[in-house]
């Protein structure tokens, strides 16, 4: 057998699978050819990996962290029901404000507003007159100095 | 508590029976994911996945199967996923963390022997990497996990028989690339 014909019974050989007569010609190769029996360790060896390979330690929190990643994935749909709402809200939220400025300011007037501004009016016209600022009487005050004037 | 109990459990909504399910399969989940990603924190990570597939789809199991079985399925379709989302492939990168956080328990040996372990382990997972996807997952369930040709077929939904085919072309493929690293490797000595 040549040596490309081994290689491809080597696992076999290693796993003890293979036929008896082809089994014995394989081993009769290993014991002349310095290179296959190099490669047959070298496979045998890598092979035997598998079952030496130490189990992985599971995380002592593995429980609590997949508690809180199932809450964390809960969440963003909750998140987003609120970032999609968010603009209603604020709309909400500026609409009632103005509604209580305009309230805070004389909104209480809009329910009556003929009887509010005839009472405003009067209100400041008994302001001026007490102050001196109606227009009329000081227009009369000036005459009457004028006319003093002309006199003297 | 019966599997059938900690499956009603977990329809239910009893978090004690999912705590217990969790409890029961995290180390073989865990490990199952580490031999396909070769990477401690995503098997971590997906092993997570794993368990809250298992709590959303917990009504549609069907008692058909062993809840082993159905946890090996997801998590082997998982970790597959997860490759091919990640494209990973840097494996031999991956693999000198794996060496360096000491994942592989060194045996009782000389530097040199140990040296030796660690190139073989690297080949190996080397090989078995750059396997096609149902050649790697039924060679890593055979030779890792030790499962048998039937539980196999089982978790991958196959017949035995395609085992069998899955896992003689898997090793014929790991065969043929160790025998070309080394015989690269003989060619230098």
């Amino acid at each position: 057998m040549k040596c490309k014909q081994i290689h491809r019974q080597l696992t076999g050989n290693i796993e003890k699978t293979l036929d008896p007569v082809i089994e014995k010609k394989v081993t009769e190769h290993l014991s002349t050819c310095s290179k296959c029996f190099f490669l047959y360790e070298r496979l045998g060896e890598t092979l035997s990996m598998a079952g030496k390979q130490s189990r992985l330690s599971v995380d002592p929190f593995f429980y609590t962290r997949l508690m809180a990643r199932m809450e964390n994935e809960q969440a963003p749909v909750a998140r987003k029901r609120i970032i999609s709402l968010q603009p209603v809200f604020m709309s909400f939220l500026i609409l009632l404000s103005v509604a209580f400025g305009i309230a805070l300011g004389g909104g209480a007037n809009l329910l009556n507003p003929t009887s509010s501004s005839q009472i405003r009016i009067e209100n400041i016209q008994s302001y001026s007159k007490q102050l001196g600022f109606n227009e009329m009487d000081q227009e009369y005050l000036e005459q009457t100095l004028l006319l003093n004037n002309d006199k003297e | 508590m019966q599997e059938k109990e900690i499956i009603d459990g977990i329809i239910a909504g009893n978090e004690a029976a999912f705590r217990e399910l969790v409890h029961r399969h995290q180390s073989m989940v865990v490990n199952v994911c580490h031999q396909f990603l070769q990477d401690p924190e995503d098997a971590h990570d997906v092993a997570q996945e794993v368990f809250i597939e298992v709590f959303r789809s917990a009504s549609r199991f069907r008692h058909q199967s062993k809840i082993s079985t159905w946890l090996y399925r997801i998590a082997v379709n998982r970790s597959l996923n997860y490759l091919r989302k990640k494209k990973r492939h840097d494996w031999i990168e991956r693999l000198d963390d794996l060496i360096a956080m000491k994942s592989f328990a060194p045996l009782e040996k000389s530097p040199e022997e140990n040296r030796e372990q660690m190139e073989s382990l690297q080949v190996l997972h080397q090989a078995i990497g750059s396997l096609p996807e149902k050649q790697r997952a039924a060679i890593t369930l055979s030779f890792f996990e030790e499962l048998s040709y039937k539980e196999i077929a089982d978790i991958l939904k196959i017949t035995v028989s395609n085992v069998g085919v899955l896992i003689n072309r898997a090793k014929k493929g790991v065969q043929e690339k160790v025998l070309r690293y080394y015989g690269k490797h003989y060619r230098a000595l």
